[in-house]
Order: structure tokens, then sequence, then C-alpha cells
């Protein structure tokens, strides 16, 4: 919907008297900044911008634009005076991050890492559409739990959540909440699903042949069943809108979501806990149509 | 020994190389082994505890104690696993398997964990490793975008796993191994000693038949050869030795044959010699028996003539032949002396002997041959008897005697003394004659050395008398030794054992000084046989008994006796040893067959054969041989009626 009306915005809106200095701030070189920088040049390649990359650990210049790439760089410019493009940062991390002062307040805006709530819970109901008890793990009960519950309430679906802290160990909580649900919905709550944790978390679902549904391809790899995200190409095409637009009209849109995503299956996983699974074509699809 | 020293250098050669390169092997092998060993055991002792860490991660997770278990004790069913213990984060237990470790030791364990690089830990000694490994969570990136720094806590151990490991199995190989090592190397020191000593064998061997061999040689077995060795060297010296042998055996038989030729040679010139010394005696016995024939009347008739005749000067010359008679005589006795000697057929007969009393009958005889020749005979004696033959011993003296006052000239002295000289008696003859120089002094005990007499004057003697001394000496066995110089005088000793105590009273005088025959006539009517198949000596005989006052009857032999007087009976038969029809013995047993009482027989023999002389000495017969003097004649006869009567008082 963006991409085409971008498209003829930017054919028809008059060249500008100066090429946009826009100036990439990499948190890290290589992998999917790489990729995502990459792609933002090719998109970006003609003579109206002048792009700059930059790792977060180099003394900035002085751009047009900011695009901060990761939480590191989104950190380092938090404060910045000019205007800034935050990507691939979660949603989490952004709201952490100090807010510029609001009188001297340059125009900052973000596209999250996360995938909206929407789009995973139609995922979860596409991908296991009889579904009717939601397993939800948080550390501390987030702020859109509630929005969750009337997602899947709209559809039925009932949704049990557990808070795992320190007087409530995780194995436990994670096994009481087992036996209430058919399938976990995972939320980003880094306290809970880490790199340390989810090997024994998904150990623990495998054992109750209950499947969990995860928020990015890791955790496909790592034994969820499904998961929608995003690629660094789309980011960085959802970036390069944003950029012209920003380029046409000096400002820049609201926090948005990555509007493109992809759906990833572990097969492997569905086959294990005998679950019939739409392949990912279909559901992103399915996705699309719910949306 | 030597030969000893050869196997044992062989052996000291082989063996030292192959110890000490075995001994290096062997420690290089077996400290890599168990190098080896012990790296593998603890590579697999780790590989356990982690394999268990990471496997009790999730039962540790989920507090799953029965899966728990069961990974404890699927690694506990592993070799070698001694115990094991799973502790939660807090150190509490969770699960374990075998015995329990301390509490302390576990606080140990943690300590030496944070001190860990890998995280795992590990304690060890010689019967047990200990190995401490936390259980970690295994990471699994979430973050595809790096922003990993968000948000992840810090990864904590979910608690800990401690494994024992016994080193017990591994101590036991490796004691094998050892054992094994050991059985090896002792194998191949003994093969290596055996080989060595069959080698060395080879040589010892061989060495030792040559060392035997060369011995047998050396005692004479010249026949010894040695088999071929097996080592070339020891062949060649070997047929060395062979060739050596073969060649003292040709030696030594071309010298026994030399040997035994000259020995043949040398048998028959001591058989020729014999022959001859043998002919010499036949030659002196018949030519003193026919010289004595003659000599023998010549003396009895000359006796008798000077008892016939009247004027002094005839008996002058009376006494002049006799003079000559008396010296043939004594020629032919001391011949006759020497021969019985040379036969052997003289038996000293030893006993007591008055050497005082023998002495001075000796000078008191002399002193008138001393005195013609002017020389003063002196004797100096001391009272004492000693062991020896009295009449051997009066010979050796009267002989010296003579030679003393012979080689004496006019004005000179003749001493006979003796000295005492311990348990011996030492006569000396001592004389201031013209000496004996030292190179003589051996010859003069030599038959018919005469020294100072080259022309052979008769007068002084033939030369025999002190070989007849020297001869008596040794038969006696009494020391002789002459102590003389070139005009200074000679000093001849024999020392001879003395006697003492009562032996020393009952010492023989010897026979008493002689007495002239003239003063005694005990002859007087003494009924005399003469038998004798020479006429001229038979009546010789009977004619001087018959001026001795006997009555004589005669017969020409055993025949003649027997037809003419069978009957008759004699107080003395004089008799020639040798009849034509028998000897003097015969004829003494037959007188004794029919005589009571028994006659005294005199046998007169001119043969000097020795089985005569033991014959008559065996009957108890006196013999005299020929010739007779008649002084001594005369003096046996009284001597004979004399011990008759003796006996006849008893």
């Amino acid at each position: 919907m963006f991409v085409p009306l971008a498209c003829v915005l930017l054919c028809v809106s008059p060249a500008q008297a100066y090429p946009l200095r826009v100036t990439v701030v990499l948190s890290e070189e290589g992998g999917a900044y790489r990729a995502f920088n990459r792609e933002l040049h090719s998109k970006l390649a003609d003579g109206d911008f002048v792009l700059t990359t930059q790792t977060a650990d180099e003394t900035p210049n002085i751009p047009d634009l900011y695009i901060a790439v990761g939480m590191k760089a989104a950190s380092k410019l938090a404060s910045s005076a000019v205007p800034t493009l935050s990507v691939l940062v979660p949603k989490a991390g952004y709201d952490r991050l100090p807010r510029p002062d609001p009188q001297h307040a340059s125009p900052h805006s973000v596209i999250y890492l996360d995938q909206p709530l929407e789009r995973q819970v139609a995922l979860l109901l596409a991908a296991l559409p009889d579904t009717t008890q939601v397993g939800v793990l948080h550390s501390v009960p987030p702020p859109e739990l509630q929005h969750v519950r009337h997602l899947f309430a709209g559809r039925h679906v009932n949704l049990h959540d557990r808070a795992a802290d320190d007087s409530h160990p995780l194995n436990d909580t994670l096994e009481s909440l087992l036996n209430e649900s058919e399938v976990i919905f995972a939320l980003a709550d880094a306290d809970i699903y880490n790199a340390s944790t989810i090997r024994n978390i998904l150990l623990a679902t495998y054992r109750k042949k209950i499947p969990l549904v995860g928020i990015s391809q890791a955790f496909v790899k790592a034994g969820a069943l499904c998961a929608v995200f995003t690629t660094p190409e789309q980011f960085a095409e959802q970036t390069a809108m944003v950029t012209q637009k920003f380029a046409e009209s000096g400002k820049l849109p609201p926090a948005q979501y990555p509007s493109d995503f992809e759906v990833l299956v572990n097969t492997q996983v569905a086959r294990s806990l005998e679950l019939q699974i739409k392949d990912a074509g279909q559901l992103r699809a399915e996705i699309r149509r719910a949306q | 020994m030597k030969l000893h020293g050869i196997e044992r250098q062989t052996l000291t050669v082989a063996v030292i190389p192959i110890l000490v390169l075995a001994l290096l092997l062997e420690g290089y092998f077996t400290y890599t082994r168990f190098s080896d060993m012990d790296h593998a055991l603890f590579e697999r002792a780790k590989l356990i505890v982690r394999q268990l860490a990471s496997s009790s991660e999730y039962p540790v997770f989920s507090g799953n104690q029965g899966l728990l278990q069961q990974q404890v004790d699927i690694a506990f069913s592993q070799q070698d696993v001694n115990s094991i213990m799973v502790l939660d984060a807090d150190s509490r237990y969770l699960a374990g398997a075998g015995s329990r470790p301390k509490v302390g030791e576990r606080a140990q364990f943690e300590n030496l964990a944070t001190k860990a690089h890998d995280l795992t830990a590990f304690q060890e000694n010689s019967n047990a490793l200990w190995f401490y490994q936390p259980i970690a969570t295994t990471q699994i990136k979430l973050d595809d975008f790096g922003n990993g720094d968000f948000g992840t806590p810090s990864n904590k151990a979910l608690g800990s796993v401690i494994v024992e490991i016994g080193k017990d199995r591994l101590n036991h190989e490796k004691i094998e191994i050892l054992g094994l090592n050991l059985f090896m190397l002792l194998f191949a020191l003994l093969t290596t000693m055996l080989i060595a000593m069959r080698v060395s064998r080879r040589i010892t061997l061989p060495v030792l038949a040559m060392n035997h061999a060369v011995r047998r040689i050396g005692e004479g077995h010249l026949d010894t050869r040695l088999n071929p060795a097996k080592v070339q060297e020891l062949d060649e010296l070997g047929s060395g030795i062979n060739e050596m042998a073969l060649q003292l055996a040709q030696d030594r038989n071309t010298l026994q044959h030399r040997i035994d030729e000259a020995t043949q040679e040398l048998r028959s010139k001591k058989e020729e010699a014999e022959k001859a010394n043998f002919d010499k005696s036949r030659f002196l016995a018949a030519a003193s028996h026919d010289l004595r024939q003659p000599m023998h009347a010549l003396g009895l008739f000359v006796g008798e003539l000077q008892t016939r005749l009247d004027t002094p000067e005839q008996r002058k010359i009376a006494s002049k032949v006799e003079e000559s008679v008396e010296a043939m005589s004594s020629l032919l006795d001391s011949l006759l002396d020497i021969s019985k000697l040379d036969a052997g057929i003289v038996t000293p007969q030893i006993r007591s002997v008055d050497v005082n009393a023998m002495m001075k009958r000796l000078v008191q005889d002399y002193i008138p041959v001393a005195k013609r020749k002017n020389i003063t005979l002196r004797v100096h004696c001391i009272e004492a008897a000693v062991l020896s033959d009295p009449v051997l011993l009066e010979r050796i003296l009267l002989n010296l005697l003579i030679n003393a006052i012979r080689y004496t000239p006019s004005n000179g002295t003749v001493l006979l003394a003796c000295r005492r000289r311990g348990d011996y008696l030492r006569i000396e003859v001592r004389d201031s004659g013209i000496g004996i120089p030292e190179e003589e002094q051996r010859n003069i005990f030599r038959e018919f050395v005469q020294l100072a007499n080259s022309a052979r004057d008769r007068s002084k003697g033939i030369g025999l008398g002190l070989a007849i001394v020297d001869r008596l000496a040794k038969l006696l066995e009494h020391p002789l030794t002459l102590r003389s110089a070139p005009n200074r005088g000679s000093t001849f000793a024999v020392t001879i054992p003395r006697v003492f105590g009562l032996d020393e009273l009952l010492a023989d005088s010897g026979p008493g000084p002689v007495v002239p025959v003239a003063q005694r006539n005990d002859m007087d009517n003494l009924r005399v046989m003469v038998v004798e198949d020479d006429s001229l000596v038979r009546t010789s005989t009977a004619g001087i008994l018959e001026s001795w006052g006997c009555h004589v009857s005669v017969a020409e032999n055993l025949q003649d006796l027997k037809e003419k007087f069978a009957s008759a009976c004699f107080d003395l038969v004089v008799c020639d040893y040798r009849l034509p029809d028998g000897d003097g013995l015969m004829l003494a047993d037959h007188i004794k067959n029919h005589c009571e009482k028994q006659p005294a027989f005199i046998l007169i023999s001119g043969d000097t054969a020795s089985e005569v002389l033991q014959a008559v000495k065996e009957r108890g017969h006196h013999l005299l041989h020929k010739p007779v003097r008649p002084a001594k004649l005369r003096s046996l006869i009284l001597f004979l009626l004399k011990s008759r009567s003796e006996a006849a008082a008893y």
C-alpha cells in the first residue's frame, strides 16, 4: 500500500535543490546490518541522496538525516539534534531510550524490529486455527498484554498468562502454564526468552507436545514452530521509503512496525509435534488477508 | 680362571649394550604409554563429566530428578567412574551415584572451578581423579540483529557435576604393562645371554680343550690330539698344537731310541766290567790258593827249622828267611782281607770293647819295631769302653799304627791317643811323618797307592793297609778322618760310640798278649790229626806240630782217614778245606759222628771264595787262610785249648 504510493510521490515531486545528506550509522559492521546497508544504498542510489556509512564507534558527521541501524547506534544518537530515523530496534529497547529535550526536539522516528502483535496473533491463528487456549509467559506483565488478550478473545481463544520471577522459578511457571495451554505465544521479553533459557523452554514444551510460536527467525531456528519476521532487505526498502518522504517533506513519520514480512515454519518441529500446518506462503497470504 | 674371564667378558660385551638399549627403550615407551594412558583417562573423564553436565542441563533446569538420576546412572555405568554427584546452583545435592564426597571437598572443587578457564576443574591423587564441571545452559542466539547486550541476563550455572574417576584399572594396567615390559626385558636379556654364552662357548670350549691338551702334553701324553674347532683362528691354533705334539712325539721316540741304544751299550760295558771283576776275583782266588800252598809249607818248614838249628850263624840266616816269609805272608793276608771285605762276607760282631787294654797291647807289640827305627811310640788313653767289633777295630788300629811307623822317619814320634767326644770316643793315630798333600788325601785309601814309595820298596808294605782301614771303618760305621799336611805329620782318627754302665765292666779286652810258644807247653801230648793232600804241606804241618810236642797223625784224604783211623779220636784236627774226595766239613761231620769227645777243628784253606767262609762260619769251625804262619797256628791252637778247658770247667 505504501510502496506504490511512495513511488508515485517520488515520481511526481520535483527534485530538491540539493541532494539530501544521509549518514547511516551501523551498530556493527557485517551480518544483517551489512545486508540492510547494501540494500538501502541500492534503493537510494539516485542523485538525490548522498549516503555516508559509519559505525557507531566513529564520530558522526553532521548530515541532514541520521539513519541509526540497531540498538547501539540508536542509543548513541538518541539525543541527536539532527533528525534521526532508528531502524532494527526492539520496541522495548527504544521505549527505554532517553527522550530528547522537547523544546529542541528534532524529529526522531523509528521502524521497530518487532512485529506488530496483530500480525503475530494472526500467524498463530492461521497456523493453528483450532487453538482455544494460548499461554503467555512474562517477567513483568507487559503493557500490550491486554491488547493481546483482546485480540485472542475476538477469535474465542483464551489467553493464560504467568509471570516468572525470583519467587516463581521459570521452570515451575512454565510447567503450570503448559498444563493449561495448547500453544505458547512468545512475547519479546528478554528475561524469559534469551539465549540461555530458550533451549530448556523449548525442551519443556516439547515434552508436553505443545508448540511455541516465536517472534523471530532465530526462534524458529532454535525450535519454535513458526514466526513472522522481516528481512533486512524489507527493512531497507521501508527505510528508503521513509527517507524519501523525509526528503520531500522534511518530516519523519511516527514510529512504525515493519510493513512487509515473511513467515518461517519449522517443519521438523511440526512433524515432531505431529501438527498439520500450512506452508509459509499460505500462512503469509492468510496473515496479509487478515490485516 | 682366565677362561671364565673370556666367557664373562663376552657376556658383558653382549649384555650391557642390550641392557642399556632395552632399558632406554622400555623406559621411553613405558613412559609414553603411561602418559598416553593418563592422558586418555583424563580426556575420557573430561568427556564424561562434560557429557553429564550437558545432559544434566535440562533435568536440572526442569527439576526432573528421575531424568537426572537416569543421566547420572548412564554416566556412572561407564568404566572407571567411582562416584558422581550433581548439585544445583546453591550446591544442594540433586542426584548422584557411588560414594558422596564430603561437603568440605565440594567447596574445594567449587573454588577450583572458579579458577579454571574452561570451567572444568580437576584434582587428582594416585588413586583417583575428581572432575568438577558446572552445568551451564546451552546458548542459542535469539537476536538476529546483534542486539545481544540488550536485556540479556548473565548466564548463570544451573548447578554442577562432580565425577570421581578411579585409577585402579589404570594402575592395574600400568602394572601389567610394566610386568610385561619387564618380562620382555628379561626375555631379551636371557636370549642375549644365551646367544652370547653359545658364542663364547665356541671360543672357551676349544680353549679349555687346548688347555687340557697342552697340560696332557706337558704330562707326557704326546698322543693327545685336538679336534678341529669351529673358530678359524682357534682351529689353526689347535692344529699347531697337534703338530707340536706330533713333533714332540717324534723327537721323544728318537731320543728314546738313542737312550735305549746308549743304555744297551752301557749295560754291555757294565757286564764286561763285572765279568772282568769276576775274572779278576777268580784269578786272585786261584792265584792266592796256588801261592798259599808253598808259602804255607815254607813257613811251617822255616818254623821247624829254627827249632833244630844249632849255630847262631845258621839261626841268623833262618831268621832272615823267616822275615822274608813273614813279609810274603802278610802280603798274602792283606790281599785276602781285601778280597774278603770286597766279597761282603765279613759280619761285624758288635760288642763292648775295652779300648784302653786294646791300645796298650797294640803299643806293647810294636814298641820293638819302633825302637828299631828309633821312633818314640807313645800311648795316651783313658779308661773307656766302645761299641764295636774288637777284632776288626784292632785291625784298623793295627794298620794305622803300622802305617804311621812306616812313614815316620828316625827320631820321630807316633802317638796313639783317645779322647772323649760326647757320647763318642775318638781314637787318633798321630805321627810326625812326611805328611800327605791335600790333593792326595783321598787317593791314599785306594788299593796299592803308596806315597813316597815310587821304587815299590816292599819293606814299606804293598799299599793295602789304608784300603783295608777304609773298608773296615765303613763296615763298622766308624767315621774315619784324616788331617795332614806335607812335612807336618798326619793324624788319622776314628770315632766310635761309647758304652756306659755295666757293659763297660764287661768289655772284651780281646785276645791277651801273644805268649812265646816256648813258654807254654800245653800242647804236649796233644793228639792232632793232620789231613792234607799236598804232601809238602802235610809234612811241614806235621813237622811243626811235632816240634811243639804234639802227637801227630796224618792222612792224605778222607778215604785215607777212614781207612787208617776208623775208630781213633783226636783233640785237634787240622784239615785242608779242599780234599780230593770231599772237603773239610765232610771230614768234620765224619769225625763228629763216631767220636764221643768232639775235637777242635781248624780248617786251612787257600780259597777266598765267600761261600766257603760262610759255610765254615756257620758250622762254628775255625778257618785259617794259607799261608798260615806258625805263630798264628800256635796262637789259635792255644786259644782253642783254653776255650775248651774253660768250657769243661763250667
